[in-house]
């Protein structure tokens, strides 16, 4: 038990995850690594019938998982500065709390960019080609991640009082006994619901016999999803906000450009994502 | 590097299994370039069945480190009670 944070151990106390004997597995973790074990599983079916290899998707897979790990940490340490109380960081408690949560998912995805382009470079393995088979995976994989945000109640939405809101009694981030809108909910429905839609694409461009310009459809309709769901979320001192919209929202519009940009550049010819 | 994917993946599971709430972080980072070694070493004649053993350690150890993770953005707050319950234990 030790090294668990003391929150974890409040026994009778269910809010942060299921209680195993004396250990409590926060719903978090448990949904990250079901989502991990849903897009190995989603990899290799997608990977069927192709000629690439699935240890070459696993090693990209695992490029990507550490680059996301800095990026995400790295977004959401620049975005969180003023709450970071550096005369703490040499306290090893508090440095592993700051390092073992708070990940910004935009973040995640420039770094899982960038960890795919070091995978190619440094296992000579067609990346580009294996991310555009298999980028349903990630939406699959962030759709669990979400569910547990949901369960644990960080990012979490604006006070509402209609049909499906959320009250959280016993939460480490969310206020309490307030009427919530469950923006962490319909992001995984919306993921779960991107990703089917790749995999459909990717399907019926493979009958085709065409190339499947997955990446930037991914990257476009992520971008517009989490774009308008910022608009319900109610975390503000956690995400940055410039000019009344938050950094993710700066993020989701400059991506949705640059998707729609290089699609029009590419209209008539072979598209590189 | 069967060798090396070997040890991250012990070193893994040992963080995975004593103190993931603290450096499970770090332990999924060792998990993670143990699996890249893990396969990488597979490919090397001779070092077949220790790859697979360190393959399977760092597979291991990645889930059991992953396991104790906490909240992905929320933990500003939480470190925030954290620092407030260290000053008073």
């Amino acid at each position: 038990m030790e090294g668990i944070p003391f929150f974890l151990l409040r026994k009778g106390k269910m809010f942060m995850g299921i209680q195993v004997g004396d250990i409590l597995i926060p719903w978090y973790g448990m949904f990250i690594v079901t989502g991990i074990a849903a897009g190995a599983l989603a990899g290799y079916i997608l990977l069927r019938g192709t000629e690439m290899a699935y240890d070459d998707f696993v090693q990209a897979a695992c490029f990507v998982g550490l680059g996301a790990m800095v990026g995400a940490k790295l977004l959401y340490l620049a975005v969180s500065w003023d709450a970071i109380d550096f005369s703490r960081i040499t306290d090893p408690e508090y440095l592993s709390l700051l390092m073992g949560s708070g990940f910004v998912f935009y973040g995640g995805l420039l770094g899982g960019l960038a960890g795919l382009y070091l995978c190619g470079r440094i296992l000579h393995i067609p990346v580009l080609a294996l991310a555009r088979e298999t980028i349903p995976v990630i939406p699959l994989a962030h759709g669990f991640g979400r569910i547990g945000c949901a369960l644990v109640g960080c990012c979490y939405g604006i006070p509402y009082d209609g049909p499906g809101a959320v009250v959280y009694t016993d939460s480490p981030a969310a206020p309490l006994n307030t009427p919530l809108f469950p923006v962490q909910a319909v992001e995984a429905a919306g993921e779960f619901v991107i990703a089917a839609v790749l995999t459909v694409y990717i399907v019926r461009c493979r009958k085709q016999g065409k190339t499947p310009r997955s990446l930037g459809l991914y990257l476009g309709l992520y971008a517009v999803l989490r774009f308008f769901l910022e608009f319900v979320r109610y975390d503000d001192h956690e995400r940055g906000i410039f000019l009344g919209i938050s950094t993710s929202q700066w993020i989701s519009a400059a991506v949705l450009a640059a998707v729609v940009l290089h699609f029009k550049r590419y209209k008539k010819t072979d598209c590189p994502l | 590097m069967g060798v090396a994917s070997l040890v991250l993946g012990i070193i893994a599971i040992i963080i995975g299994l004593f103190s993931s709430g603290s450096f499970g972080w770090l332990g999924a980072i060792f998990g993670i370039i143990g699996i890249i070694l893990g396969i990488q070493g597979k490919k090397v004649p001779g070092q077949e069945g220790i790859s697979q053993g360190g393959l399977v350690c760092s597979i291991i150890g990645t889930v059991l480190c992953l396991f104790l993770f906490v909240a992905c953005v929320a933990c500003v707050a939480c470190i925030g009670v954290a620092g407030t319950a260290g000053a008073t234990l």
